[in-house]
């Protein structure tokens, strides 16, 4: 089916552009300070425009492609197979919360309060894999992640809603509207 | 492609009104949250006269112990000696300490005060 290839081509497009996008900003995080001081391979969280730009535009399987394709490439970049401790429980459980209010709330919540709460899941998440990594009490980094969270949060979550808004349906590859 | 959601994020709004109440009870828990976090490092001193007898305050405890030789004061999460009846005053010269890994000792005396805390993360990274 000709129509069914041409979707096909746009999706693998969109998902590499989209991979292409996490690890530039994978890469732009890795050079700023770790945001918990104990546990380098935690980050801000940047990357996970990937994962909800993908959720939108594409659905709910190839978010989670995104993911872990994010994951794997982002622990090569930035060298460190330890990250991969705190990016896959952080980004998958963070991805399915984001899933569950896409299909539950929006748009009484907007785009970019749905990426605010994903990414204060994330780093919540980086912040306990951490405490029982280092075996550390980090309770008192809570009140910083959840800050740090919602900026990375509202920052991706903005990018992606003025992102889906601009790009007129052609780009999408609709002739149908 | 998925197109129907395509579409309801572009007629949606940037903000919405149950985002600003969501925003609020974040900030509100996120305000609370720090308050008990910040406040929980609960530490206390421990007065050891002659390595027998163990007096345990809580460094919020904000009282004055007069002991025989030393008046050990505890206000506004600092500890400090005066009175001293030792030659030395150095328990006095050492002045306020409020960390964990502080001490006052007079020697002469026998009297050791230290602050002892929960703070892990700041014990660890003390550790390295
Ligand atoms: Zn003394």
């Amino acid at each position: 089916m000709k129509s069914n290839g041409i979707i096909d081509t746009r999706r693998l497009t969109v998902l590499s552009l989209t991979v292409a996008v996490a690890l530039v900003a994978t890469f732009i995080e890795s050079r700023i300070p770790p945001l918990i001081s104990v546990a380098p391979g935690a980050k801000m969280g940047l990357g996970n425009i990937a994962p909800l730009i993908a959720l939108i535009v594409l659905g709910v399987g190839d978010a989670y492609i995104v993911t872990a394709v994010k994951c794997l490439l982002g622990a090569f970049i930035t060298g460190g197979v330890s990250g991969l401790m705190y990016s896959v429980p952080s980004g998958f459980i963070a991805l399915t919360i984001e899933v569950l209010l896409f299909a539950v709330v929006f748009d009484k919540l907007s785009v970019t309060m749905i990426s605010i709460i994903g990414a204060v899941v994330f780093n919540l998440v980086q912040l306990l894999v951490a405490s029982l990594i280092t075996g550390v009490g980090l309770m008192t980094l809570l009140p910083l992640l959840v800050v740090a969270g919602a900026i990375a949060g509202a920052v991706t979550g903005l990018l992606t809603y003025h992102i889906v808004k601009k790009l007129p349906y052609s780009v999408f590859g609709s002739s149908r509207r | 492609m998925n197109f129907e959601r395509i579409k309801r994020v572009k007629s949606s709004k940037a903000f919405t009104v149950p985002d600003a109440i969501v925003s609020v009870i974040m900030v509100i828990a996120v305000i609370a949250c720090a308050l008990f976090v910040y406040r929980l490092p609960s530490a206390d001193v421990i007065i050891s006269v002659r390595g027998e007898k163990d007096i345990r305050l809580s460094l919020d405890s904000e009282t004055d112990i007069e002991l025989k030789h030393l008046t050990v004061h505890i206000h506004g999460g600092q500890v400090w000696v005066t009175d001293a009846d030792c030659a030395d005053k150095t328990c006095e010269n050492i002045g306020k300490i409020s960390g964990t890994w502080q001490r006052i000792v007079c020697l002469p005396n026998g009297v050791v005060i230290s602050v002892t805390g929960d703070d892990d993360s700041l014990q660890w990274e003390i550790g390295r």
